[in-house]
């Protein structure tokens, strides 16, 4: 088996390059085949296996297959086959391509040995997602993924910074390994990855550009990048007391902005905050115990976000709007998607036999232990709360508030797309019912037999209890309605445009040179005889070109 | 002294709950003053 050891996530990355290529009628099939290969390898390997490159003076490990990699690849290829079970007949072929691209290199960067190649992967993923959101029919989706690319390459750009002052430090040592942060360098490195976490100040992205997207392609977009980001900072800053307070803000964020929200995506992207928040909290508790619940809860919040997002998406190609204010009564019309997003709303605010209960639990009993009395605080408002925000604020208004059906426009959901939603439901409900299964698998020694004691299961019931009391008791003020909140991105958006102003009228012409840099684009682009890749060049002209590089080279060789 | 033990013992067993309903009060609260009384912008471009 040894001969056979590569890095996997490439696999998705060639399949998706090859796409484009493959007969129309075969490439749902294609892209379907990719995370299932990959699916059989992770199986199969066992854990330590390791491909080593030597480059220059560095070791590179594209491939280190350990516990936390295997985990979390299986859960990747898992969401991407849910995913594209879901939606490979409907999206764009380009979306498809891209969206193995994105999920290979996230793939690739979970069980990346080393910080180069780690941060190669990285950026492809920043890059492919980027893509991926630009690809969507919202009216602002492209500037949208040109704010989404601007932060990640703030974060690449600190990660890298970090990265190569560690390597320095180091001695050329490029392992991934556990770091105390106590250096510029560290803080750096902590810094970039917790930009693609989605944590303060600038949480706002995920809201910013994952509603942008297509609706099938936001299930890929809230399962990858952000836990590739909770597995670096679980290998690397397990025990990292500043995740705490940072993860209690996320938490808080989250449920304050979905609690305003009233478009469906919007909605469910701001409580990914709050729960990758709640796994920002465990890595900073740093037990096994914590650490193996935080494994759980990627793991059954990815299941139960993606499942949301589907019924969410089913609901947007049915009735062509995505606004709560005018959607309710859909249970008639969809009794399917309204019985599973129950479920995926259950397992999101733990209700025992879900998934999410036993992750939660799990967390519970590691900070109760740990006597980390904010963590526990937290977990209790974040599952209390759940319910208010999105549990069943999301399945109420639309599909059980008793109202006139939204007129549907289209019949819209495939047996594909059903098997999806009904995979992923398993997922959340199989994990829940039997926690006792997943045992072996999970990255951090723990048991799982005793989270259904009475008082786990009855404090969690009556937490429930409250939060639909105080849902049900204040229905008529949650209804959703339109409007905004502003965020922090406000403020650094109008000081850009402030700054733009200012300079233009202070004669710096930035609109002359902005539309200057289109016009020569435009030329450059243009395939007639006057465009800048198809006019005739002076041969005199190339010569002094190639001197110049020539000069550039020997001038840097020395 | 007993009984005021008694007290603290049973309100430090039943904390979560106790939690629960504060968070609960004061998300509703909030929500009540900040999103209900004050007008917002119809901003959300559909």
């Amino acid at each position: 088996m040894s001969a056979w050891v590569f890095p996997v996530g490439c696999l998705p990355i060639v399949w998706g390059l090859i796409l484009p290529f493959v007969p129309g009628r075969i490439r749902p099939w294609w892209a379907l085949s990719a995370p299932l290969l990959v699916l059989f390898f992770c199986f199969n390997w066992e854990p330590g296996l390791t491909a080593k490159i030597e480059f220059e003076a560095f070791a590179i490990y594209p491939l280190h297959f350990d516990a936390w990699g295997r985990w979390f690849a299986i859960v990747f290829a898992g969401v991407l086959f849910a995913g594209m079970l879901y939606g490979a007949w409907k999206n764009k072929v380009s979306e498809n391509s891209f969206v193995l691209i994105y999920a290979g290199s996230a793939i690739n960067t979970v069980l990346a040995g080393d910080w180069i190649s780690l941060l190669v992967f990285w950026e492809i993923m920043a890059l492919s997602s980027a893509i991926l959101i630009m690809l969507g029919n919202h009216p602002d989706s492209r500037n949208a993924g040109l704010r989404y690319l601007m932060i990640h390459l703030l974060g690449g750009f600190l990660l890298m910074s970090g990265i190569a002052a560690h390597i320095h430090q180091n001695q050329g040592m490029t392992l991934i390994q556990a770091i105390d942060a106590d250096c510029w360098s560290d803080y750096f490195i902590l810094a970039g990855l917790l930009i693609n976490a989605g944590a303060p100040p600038l949480s706002v992205w995920i809201a910013d550009s994952y509603p942008k997207a297509s609706p099938n392609i936001t299930v890929f977009l809230s399962a990858f990048t952000t836990k590739t980001a909770v597995l670096v900072l679980a290998r690397v800053f397990a025990g990292e007391f500043a995740l705490i307070p940072i993860g209690a803000y996320m938490i808080i964020y989250g449920i304050v902005y979905a609690m305003r929200a009233n478009e469906l995506r919007l909605l469910l992207v701001y409580s990914i905050v709050g729960q990758v928040g709640i796994m920002l909290m465990g890595i900073g508790v740093g037990t096994p115990e914590a650490m193996a619940g935080v494994a759980l809860h990627a793991l059954s919040h990815i299941s139960y976000k993606a499942l949301l997002l589907m019924s969410a998406a089913t609901v947007i190609a049915t009735t062509g709007t995505e606004r709560m204010d005018q959607l309710g009564g859909l249970g008639k019309i969809l009794p399917w998607s309204a019985a599973l997003a129950l479920c995926g709303s259950l397992t999101l605010s733990g209700m025992p036999g879900t998934a999410g209960f036993v992750s939660k639990s799990l967390l519970m009993e590691a900070a109760v232990s740990e006597q980390a009395w904010i963590v526990e605080f937290m977990l209790t408002v974040a599952g209390s709360l759940s319910l208010l925000y999105v549990g069943l604020r999301y399945p109420w208004f639309i599909f059980f508030k008793p109202a006139q059906a939204t007129r549907p426009i289209r019949k819209a959901i495939s047996s594909q797309q059903m098997t999806a939603m009904l995979l992923l439901a398993m997922v959340c409900l199989v994990l829940g019912l039997f926690p006792g299964i997943i045992e072996p698998w999970l990255p951090a020694a723990t048991t799982l037999g005793h989270v259904y004691s009475l008082e786990h299961v009855a404090d969690q019931l009556v937490n429930l209890l409250i939060g639909a009391a105080a849902f049900f008791m204040t229905l008529r003020w949650l209804k959703p309605h339109s409007g905004s909140w502003y965020d922090i991105d406000w403020l650094y958006r109008s000081a850009c445009a402030w700054c733009w102003l200012h300079l233009n009228q202070s004669g710096v012409k930035l609109d002359y040179w902005v539309q200057h840099l289109k016009k020569q684009r435009n030329n450059l682009i243009k395939i007639e005889p006057q465009g800048i890749v198809s006019r005739n060049w002076p041969t005199g002209s190339m010569v002094l070109w190639v001197a110049i590089l020539l000069l550039c080279y020997l001038f840097f060789s020395y | 002294m007993m009984a005021h033990g008694g007290v603290v013992e049973v309100m430090l067993h039943l904390r979560h709950w106790l939690w629960a309903i504060l968070a609960n009060l004061a998300l509703l609260a909030g929500y009540a003053i900040f999103d209900l009384t004050i007008d917002q912008p119809d901003d959300t471009n559909q």
